[in-house]
């Protein structure tokens, strides 16, 4: 158990001795209900991530959770919060907080759906709604609670949101959550909730650092993790596209049109403004394309993304709002306009496509001095990054 | 211009156009068929198959000289026949609404297989039809070829049609039937009653209608159609949004808003009403328990069928030993010595086993005992926290 004052920096940080694998949602002791909710919603079998962490959350332990995008993290949570839930206390009793509002949303979605039989009542308490309606629905009476820590931290001190009940607090995206800049949100929320309340952290991506830090709001958790070389997947292709010049990324662009429609495509751009020029450009150019990121109202985001995940547009271009967590899975295309700023987006980024054992291909536009970045990724990964195929519409 | 919208049905230009053009060859091999089929006076044209055998009876009937009788009890099977006629129109003419309905238009909608068009075109093209195919009165020409009791008439699309004569007023009915449904149709499409111009050139060169670059028409009606359908979904998700604010209980129905994701075989999209989705929750819940009972029951059956033919089998055995001179087996064979070796093995590993769990258990608590006793450092001067 790591203690306080102790160094860690030096400690690698491995998987828990004797984390049991269980094989089948059947051998779980789950409740009837909610098992059916899990066959229902489409999973059949556990995927790893799913045989070793459910069962340590139900227990009650706390637990570092990590495994590849797309493998069913969420899932992986969502059914140990309803196994652990008492339906009949109309009490918030579970806090899971995310970085980005569509993620709450989805993940608020997710609960619902597994919880449809179970008659489970989530609420998704993000920013840039209607505080009103918000108090409102808090007051009502929530099992549990997926937001956005900003607002969620204001319900509380404004006793809407009360916490005694919480027995569980889960951090999605847990190395984001705990970066600079959301991490005194994340204290400030933490002081709220009862002492020695379960804590579960989900990543894809746990750096050292994370890990580090964990000692201080975690008791003797249980450690799941995935080593950097095992981290992407063999289904998601990885190929790059070198330009000599800024400018010809546009024309690459249109070059490819025709393939990211064939299914659904994700192109991340590095700044808000970027996001804006590129779409005016590509519309310009007569393409259809819808656009999304963090400077635009909510209720316009809202609507995107449900266009999006209806099918009704195919092509979104997007800032790092949409690298984390956020599953269509439609999505078999995604294009780094922009390198992304560090090793972890990357993994995040190209994890929208190829969800869960489906097929995806990521494709990096890179400038000369691009690729460079791009092989340190490559090795940091062990992975591997080719040049683009002529024929890369077959891999969709 | 390329078509770059997204969803458009029209994105299916590139199947298979050599099925379209066999289809098209075929559909031209049997209007041959037909034009020689109508020059040597049998007609087979439109009417459906029961009345294509009344009209030979018809003529077998002109031939003989039939009585009064005869002829009342043919009435008779008329009106039968035309009563189930009207049915199939009926039902033709409610799927014509639904598929007006739908908004697309007819001739490049995913569900149409039939060119409505091309057909009337083909129309246009014969010498036989008199009025033109934006005509919407009938006209009624006495044919030439066959006796007076059968009419020539054109109908609203500019068909023409035979029947008889005293059928005429049916027929006038649902033509005129025929002809809201259509103007029902062109309206809700946005076109006038002008003939279209998004058809097939059943003549010239053979091209679909979304491949016509310069046919500004089909481009704008099918982005106009789509951009409706879209605002109109748009609608919906702002209405299901409302209703979420207002109600006490939102469930996964109520936030799913189109989206487009494959469930599990097992999945039911339960009503956002909240009162529907109780009384579906208890029939699933009924359904579900009937089946487990019917499983149980089958297990039961399955279990005292292979335990009667155990009883079979052992009493078969016995009367073999019987003859033998062998006494007959026991019910509880006295074990082998090896099966009492086994047992003790098993025994003993079960204790082991059980030590081995209960020595874990003991360290698991042990543990728990301490992580209890543990304060981290964010829970420190909380109020209520054991220091």
């Amino acid at each position: 158990m790591a203690r306080r004052g102790e160094d860690l920096s030096n400690v690698e940080f491995e998987t828990s001795e004797d984390v049991e694998v269980i094989p089948t949602f059947n051998s779980m002791g789950l409740r009837e209900e909610l098992l059916r909710a899990i066959y229902a919603y489409g999973f059949e079998r556990p995927s790893a991530i799913q045989q070793r962490s459910i069962l340590p959350i139900i227990k009650g332990r706390d637990v570092i959770a990590q495994a590849q995008s797309g493998t069913g993290k969420t899932a992986t949570f969502s059914i140990s919060i309803l196994q652990s839930l008492d339906t009949t206390l109309r009490e918030t009793q579970v806090l899971c907080l995310s970085p980005t509002r569509e993620l709450a949303v989805q993940i608020q979605k997710v609960i619902l759906a597994l919880g449809d039989f179970m008659n489970v009542q989530c609420h998704a308490c993000i920013g840039g709604t209607n505080l009103g309606e918000d108090i409102r629905k808090l007051d009502y009476g929530q099992h549990i609670v997926s937001g956005t820590p900003g607002r969620v931290f204001d319900m509380i001190k404004r006793r809407v949101l009360r916490t005694r009940s919480i027995k569980m607090l889960v951090l999605d995206e847990a190395d984001e959550m705990l970066n600079k800049g959301f991490k005194e949100q994340i204290y400030d929320v933490y002081r709220y909730l009862p002492p020695a309340t379960q804590v579960c952290l989900i990543s894809a991506t746990l750096p050292h650092e994370i890990l580090e830090m964990t000692s201080k709001f975690m008791t003797d958790p249980i450690r799941i993790l995935v080593k950097r070389d095992e981290l992407t997947l063999e289904g998601i292709k990885q190929f790059f596209v070198a330009v000599e010049r800024e400018e010809w990324k546009f024309d690459t662009l249109c070059d490819l049109y025709d393939t990211l429609t064939i299914t659904q495509a994700v192109i991340f751009c590095n700044t808000k403004r970027k996001v804006d020029w590129l779409t005016e450009k590509m519309r310009e150019a007569n393409f259809t394309v819808s656009s999304m990121h963090g400077d635009m109202p909510q209720k316009e985001r809202d609507e995107i993304m449900k266009e999006f995940r209806s099918g009704q547009s195919r092509v979104l271009i997007t800032t790092d709002v949409w690298a984390r967590g956020i599953d269509v899975q439609q999505v078999s295309l995604v294009i780094n306009y922009d390198l992304p700023n560090n090793r972890e987006l990357y993994i995040h980024r190209i994890g929208r496509s190829g969800r869960f054992g489906r097929k995806g291909v990521a494709i990096n536009f890179v400038k000369s001095d691009d690729i460079r970045i791009l092989r340190d990724i490559e090795q940091y990964y062990s992975t591997q990054i080719d040049e683009m195929p002529m024929n890369v519409a077959d891999l969709i | 211009m390329k078509n770059r919208t997204m969803n458009d049905p029209n994105k299916r230009i590139d199947v298979n156009l050599s099925s379209l053009l066999s289809l098209k060859a075929e559909l031209l091999r049997k209007h041959e068929e037909v034009s020689k089929a109508k020059s040597s006076h049998i007609v087979g044209d439109f009417v459906p198959r029961k009345v294509e055998k009344h009209s030979e009876k018809m003529t077998k009937s002109k031939n003989t000289t039939t009585t009064a009788n005869n002829q009342s009890s043919e009435s008779y099977e008329d009106s039968e026949m035309l009563n189930h006629s009207k049915k199939i129109l009926e039902a033709k003419s409610k799927f014509y609404d639904k598929m007006s309905a739908m908004g697309g238009s007819l001739n490049s909608d995913d569900n149409c297989l039939v060119m409505f068009n091309q057909k009337k075109q083909i129309g246009e093209g014969n010498s036989r039809y008199e009025s033109s195919s934006s005509d919407d009165s009938e006209t009624e020409t006495n044919d030439k070829g066959e006796s007076g009791e059968w009419v020539e008439y054109t109908d609203c699309l500019g068909r023409t049609r035979k029947c008889l004569k005293e059928d005429v007023e049916f027929f006038k009915k649902k033509d005129g039937e025929l002809a809201e449904t259509v103007a029902e149709r062109n309206k809700s499409n946005g076109i006038s009653s002008e003939p279209s111009k998004w058809f097939f050139d059943t003549k010239g060169d053979f091209k679909l209608p979304m491949q016509i670059g310069d046919s500004k028409d089909d481009d704008t009606m099918s982005m106009m159609s789509k951009s409706s359908k879209i605002e109109e979904i748009r609608q919906n998700w702002e209405k299901q949004e409302a209703e979420n604010v207002t109600k006490d209980y939102v469930h996964y129905q109520g936030v799913l808003f189109d989206e487009a994701r494959t469930h599990g075989v097992g999945y039911y999209a339960f009503s956002t009403d909240e009162s529907e989705r109780a009384k579906q929750q208890k029939e699933l819940e009924a359904i579900r328990l009937k089946t487990l009972a019917s499983q149980k029951e089958r297990e039961n059956q399955r279990m005292s069928r292979e335990k009667i033919i155990a009883e079979r089998v052992k009493a078969a055995k016995n009367r073999q030993r019987a003859r033998l001179g062998l006494p007959p087996l026991e019910d509880n064979p006295e074990p082998t010595e090896q099966e009492i070796v086994d047992k003790t093995a098993e025994e003993k590993r079960k204790k082991k086993e059980e030590k081995a769990k209960r020595k874990k258990e003991q360290l698991e608590q042990l543990k728990d005992s301490e992580r209890k006793k543990h304060v981290r450092p964010w829970d420190k001067d909380k109020s209520g926290v054991l220091v």
